[in-house]
């Protein structure tokens, strides 16, 4: 189940996003060694301050298992603020219907005891989660800057991926921005490749963004 | 009845540069207008110390409405504004909670105002984080309204932030900067002139359909531009190209 959660829907969903900042120290600190700051054990950072849309993926107990964040790139944005050599001389593309995706994750100790295919469809949902909320916000294209590993996890998810600019190594990590495609053919694929028959956000989240 | 004007196609009103209130206004009109809707109003906080510093308001909505609106105080029970204060993603009125008395009646009362039974918000997000709400209103049944608005709602979240940015100029005092444009964006928008579409560009210059549309998204909104023609015709008109 996948929770579109925005300022509004903070306080809501305390829980949620308490145990997503704890996931995302685990994942970007512990396990991938990212310099990220950690306090109380949970990692935030500017961003995080601007009232960011999350994208979390939930069980029906829910337990948080992965997630990411949503910031317009006519705000302040990772690619423009953090990583612009990316573009290599190019203009940072400002768009109100331009989204960049940050801070993805999907735990693999949450899915602890899970077989491979249900880490890809933890990972398919919230992907599929994702590309649904982003028809129904209008979207014409997400931008998202992520490192040679995830570029393949994206893409074997069914994810529609050009290539943006060049590959820069920020403490040693290889490091690439990508554009994505939005559309209803996106959200087929993800599905399929997930296994998913149908919208996997929750009731709330799809009332909340069709309104 | 509300018509979903295609943005991405035909002209739109001038909403690239404001010289005064007079001007604000003018463009609201033509929107409305062109939209057949009945209000278009749009409401920034640049967040100053002061409670009314760094607010613009703009509205077509009639002065009975304004002034019973600033009388009453109802900046203070008015739940669209409450919740722009904090929202990113658009607000469709009637999503809205009316199970408090004070917040059906302020609904009932900007009815009789003829403010129109549909409302929908655009929360805008600018580079220094200031914030402004964009919202538009109308008459009409719900099913045609559901229809009417997933067609508008990504031009008027282009119209709302080119009119942000176009009033944060204006107050500003700074003339628009002639916006620059990369080799690259001139080379899309040249072939865009020649009548290409965005496939036939890439395949030129050997760059993905979906890269061309990236570039050309950002130089439109740099250009101050709301669609492909409109900032062929202003580069054209600037000597950019």
């Amino acid at each position: 189940m996948i929770h579109i959660v925005d300022p509004t829907g903070y306080a809501e969903h305390r829980d949620l996003l308490d145990q997503m900042f704890v996931l995302r120290a685990a994942h970007f600190h512990t396990r991938r060694n990212w310099r990220v700051i950690v306090r109380d054990g949970r990692e935030m950072d500017v961003f995080d301050d601007l009232g960011p849309v999350y994208v979390v993926n939930a069980d029906e107990n829910g337990r948080v298992r992965g997630s990411l964040r949503l910031l317009p790139t006519t705000g302040p944005h990772m690619l423009a603020d953090v990583f612009p050599d990316i573009m290599d001389g190019e203009a940072i593309v400002r768009h109100p219907l331009i989204w960049e995706s940050s801070r993805f994750n999907v735990d693999t100790k949450a899915v602890d005891g899970w077989s491979r295919q249900s880490i890809n469809t933890a990972t398919g949902e919230l992907l599929a989660g994702l590309f649904e909320a982003a028809e129904l916000i209008g979207l014409r294209q997400i931008v998202s800057v992520y490192d040679v590993a995830v570029a393949r996890i994206l893409a074997r998810a069914g994810c529609d991926i050009t290539p943006l600019g060049k590959k820069i190594h920020p403490d040693g990590l290889a490091t690439v921005a990508g554009l994505f495609a939005v559309g209803p053919e996106v959200t087929a694929e993800l599905r399929a490749r997930a296994g998913l028959m149908g919208s996997v956000l929750a009731k709330e989240s799809a009332l909340r963004l069709s309104a | 009845m509300p018509r979903a004007v295609d943005l991405f196609e035909g002209p739109i009103p001038e909403l690239d540069r404001f010289a005064d209130h007079r001007d604000t206004k003018r463009c609201l009109v033509e929107l409305t207008e062109a939209f057949g809707i009945k209000h278009a109003t749009y409401l920034s906080a640049t967040g100053g110390a002061a409670v009314d510093e760094g607010i613009h308001l703009t509205t077509t909505y009639g002065q009975d409405w304004i002034g019973r609106y600033i009388d009453c105080g109802y900046e203070a029970i008015d739940p669209v504004i409450a919740l722009a204060r904090k929202r990113l993603l658009p607000l469709d009125w009637s999503s809205i909670d009316t199970s408090a008395r004070t917040v059906r009646n302020f609904f009932g009362e900007a009815h009789e105002h003829g403010v129109g039974n549909h409302g929908l918000s655009i929360p805008i997000r600018g580079p220094a984080r200031a914030s402004a709400l964009f919202s538009i209103t109308t008459d009409c049944n719900d099913d045609d309204w559901a229809e009417f608005r997933r067609e508008i709602l990504p031009r008027f979240q282009i119209v709302g932030y080119e009119f942000h940015k176009a009033v944060v100029e204006m107050e500003a005092g700074t003339a628009p900067a002639v916006a620059e444009l990369t080799n690259r964006e001139r080379e899309i928008l040249r072939w865009a002139a020649e009548g290409k579409t965005s496939w036939e560009t890439g395949m030129i210059l050997g760059i993905a359909e979906r890269t061309v549309t990236f570039h050309m998204l950002g130089a439109i909104e740099r250009l101050g531009c709301v669609n492909k023609t409109h900032a062929v015709a202003k580069a054209i008109r600037l000597g950019l190209i």
